[in-house]
């Protein structure tokens, strides 16, 4: 009788151990005004975006079960940016792909998550995935990774790890702006997009730390919304003039500096030798993939880069 | 009295002659005004003697001359190949298959040659080692040709089965259906493949930005051979609009003139289609706006169309420039924008 109860007190303690990470919930509002329940402790995290939603669980320290990805030409399956940034992907760590453009919901269902992270701007309705998992919608595209971090660190208990990583870039941003006048720099990012220019006001990573860095911005970058971005034609190159133009290539795809180069001299011939900025050496390409990201590894590299030009342009003047 | 009647047969001609020739010195004029101002106005303002020295003394190092050589010229050469090839496609296909709502956009010509685009450039990994990119790039208006042809045949054949043979709803509704069904083959492989989603997701919504002089030679050949094809058939086409059993009594090879009829459709639809993509409506448009103007003879109508189409698409272009400055829309956008009104009203004024 006594090792029959000293069984079932065993039994009780072992379920009570194992059950407070599912069984304890609190409510978040995301980013669609949505009160939901979402359990305290997430383990089983599926991500609709790559870039925006599961690089920045990796970085806090959370490996979601399942994500979105992308397909290159030959299949494979890939996290944008994921093995440069954080060094892992799908094929190096137990992450299950439920799509590309369009989200497997049988893929989703099956990774058996205890909370899905969507954002606005995913087609899958939200209303299909709640009925999965508790489901949070987050907004990538305004705010930058201030408020994407701080969401998901809230949400995933991870708040002491977004301290070092805010702490860290705070510390190059600080030296960057030590080093020089940013606000006497006038910067810009613009790429070459199926002949138009596609201007934006805050490229993302690069974007972000040109911003938190203090530079200036021509006229029509400061007319785009925060978060924007604009097509426009290659009649306006005149009005990106700066002190640095940065643009981006295409690595995810494998293409390289020159592949960008020939993108915008389809948009418009000779514009290398037409535009100031890159007659004179001031242009800056850099890998889509270091600085499309807002994750904090791509913002540590690209403020890396930035002070390097930076460097180089006071030389240059001196 | 036999004066009179030799004065009568005289001024007939002359008066069958005049209205087409007011009407096409109208559109010349009206086309030439479009020109001047499309090159003139854009996203920069250029003042008129730098567009006019631009032309007659280029200067390479002048940004303004690019602007003017590299991008407004091209840009207006190109909406006149592209405006005029899909105004003559729509009034050879209302011809054709007797149908006024009949438009490369509706009967399947743009999906079939969008779909045929997309699949050689999804298949381009593959053709790389036997087809280089220069050949793939200068054979696109023929892919898209033959892409156009097989649909729109596709969509007549099917429409032409049953009883009741081909009507005009029987031909919109195949249309309509192989039209959807081409671009859900499109959108598979774009959604698989994400390299030629990002290459080709302007050039689908139907975009006259980021051309190249390159292109527009490749696509002048096809153009001008779908041009001289349905001018040769113009006649032809008038006994047909009378009838099958007419045309045939007056010595026409209906089954041939149609088949001809359809591959000089195909042709000027692949030129437009390849170097704008598929624009929409502007083939609807166009034949009604001739016939409006009372003219019926298709050996009149289809210069007419060429020249009102090159007209509609100058000016959707300018508009899509201009309009929402700095900002560019796609000119099929603009296209659209007038042409799904008049589609309704089209097919909310026809008799059932």
């Amino acid at each position: 009788m006594i090792a029959l109860l000293r069984l079932a007190a065993l039994a009780l303690a072992f379920a009570v151990h194992l059950a407070p990470a599912h069984a304890q919930t609190r409510l978040f509002t995301d980013d669609l005004g949505r009160t939901v329940e979402v359990p305290a402790r997430p383990q089983r995290i599926v991500s609709l975006h790559d870039l925006d939603i599961t690089l920045p669980l990796i970085e806090l320290g959370v490996l979601p079960v399942a994500s979105h990805g992308r397909v290159r030409s030959d299949g494979t399956r890939f996290l944008r940016a994921g093995k440069l940034l954080t060094g892992v992907d799908f094929d190096t760590a137990p992450i299950a792909f439920i799509g590309a453009n369009a989200i497997d919901i049988e893929a989703v269902a099956a990774a058996k998550p205890d909370l899905i992270i969507t954002s606005p701007t995913r087609d899958t309705p939200v209303s299909q995935l709640e009925r999965i998992a508790p489901t949070v919608s987050i907004e990538h595209l305004k705010g930058g990774p201030d408020a994407i971090y701080g969401k998901l660190a809230a949400l995933t208990g991870t708040e002491g790890r977004l301290a070092t990583l805010k702490a860290r870039y705070a510390a190059q941003i600080a030296q960057l702006r030590g080093l020089v006048d940013t606000a006497g720099i006038t910067v810009v990012s613009f790429q070459a997009n199926q002949g138009k220019i596609t201007v934006f006001h805050t490229d993302r990573a690069l974007g972000r730390v040109l911003r938190d860095a203090g530079f200036r911005f021509p006229k029509i970058v400061e007319g785009i919304p925060e978060g924007g971005r604009m097509d426009v034609s290659a009649e306006r190159l005149p009005d990106l003039e700066a002190d640095l133009a940065f643009g981006t290539f295409r690595s995810d795809l494998g293409h390289g500096p020159a592949a960008e180069m020939a993108d915008m001299e389809k948009v418009m011939p000779g514009w290398c030798r037409l535009m100031k900025a890159c007659r004179e050496g001031r242009y800056v390409l850099l890998p889509r993939d270091e600085t499309i990201s807002n994750t904090f590894a791509a913002l540590n590299l690209v403020a890396a880069v930035v002070e390097a030009e930076v460097i180089r342009l006071r030389l240059a003047r001196r | 009295m036999s004066l009179a009647v030799t004065g009568l047969a005289t001024t007939r001609p002359r008066r069958r002659l005049a209205r087409p020739v007011l009407i096409a010195s109208g559109l010349m004029l009206l086309l030439v005004g479009l020109a001047i101002a499309h090159l003139g106005f854009g996203a920069r303002a250029i003042a008129p003697e730098v567009v006019v020295r631009a032309l007659i003394a280029f200067d390479a190092d002048s940004f303004d001359h690019n602007v003017i050589v590299e991008l407004r010229l091209l840009r207006l050469l190109a909406a006149l190949v592209v405006g005029a090839g899909l105004g003559l496609t729509g009034a050879l296909i209302q011809s054709v298959t007797r149908n006024p709502l009949g438009e490369p956009h509706v009967l399947g010509l743009n999906a079939g040659a969008a779909l045929a685009v997309v699949t050689t450039l999804t298949l381009s990994s593959f053709l790389g080692p036997v087809l280089p990119a220069p050949a793939l790039a200068a054979g696109r208006p023929l892919v898209a040709g033959l892409g156009a042809i097989l649909l729109c045949a596709a969509v007549l054949g099917v429409a032409a089965l049953g009883r009741t043979g081909m009507t005009p709803l029987k031909v919109t509704l195949c249309g309509v259906a192989f039209s959807a069904f081409a671009a859900a083959l499109t959108s598979a492989q774009l959604l698989l493949d994400d390299q030629t989603l990002a290459t080709v997701r302007l050039w689908l919504a139907g975009d006259l930005s980021g051309l190249s002089y390159g292109a527009l030679w490749a696509a002048l050949p096809p153009a001008m051979a779908g041009l001289a094809l349905a001018l040769v058939l113009a006649g032809r086409l008038d006994a047909l609009a009378m009838g099958d059993q007419m045309a045939a009594g007056l010595g026409i090879h209906v089954a041939r003139t149609r088949l001809m009829a359809l591959v000089a459709a195909g042709l000027l639809c692949g030129a437009a289609v390849s170097l704008a993509g598929p624009i929409g409506f502007v083939g609807l448009v166009v034949p009604h706006v001739v016939k409006a103007l009372g003219v019926r003879d298709m050996r009149v109508v289809l210069p007419l169309s060429a020249l009102a189409g090159a007209a509609l698409l100058v000016a959707a272009d300018l508009a899509a420039r201009s309009l929402f400055a700095p900002r560019e829309l796609a000119t099929g956008i603009v296209t659209a924008l007038v042409g799904v009104p008049v589609f309704i009203a089209l097919a909310a004024r026809r008799r059932p």
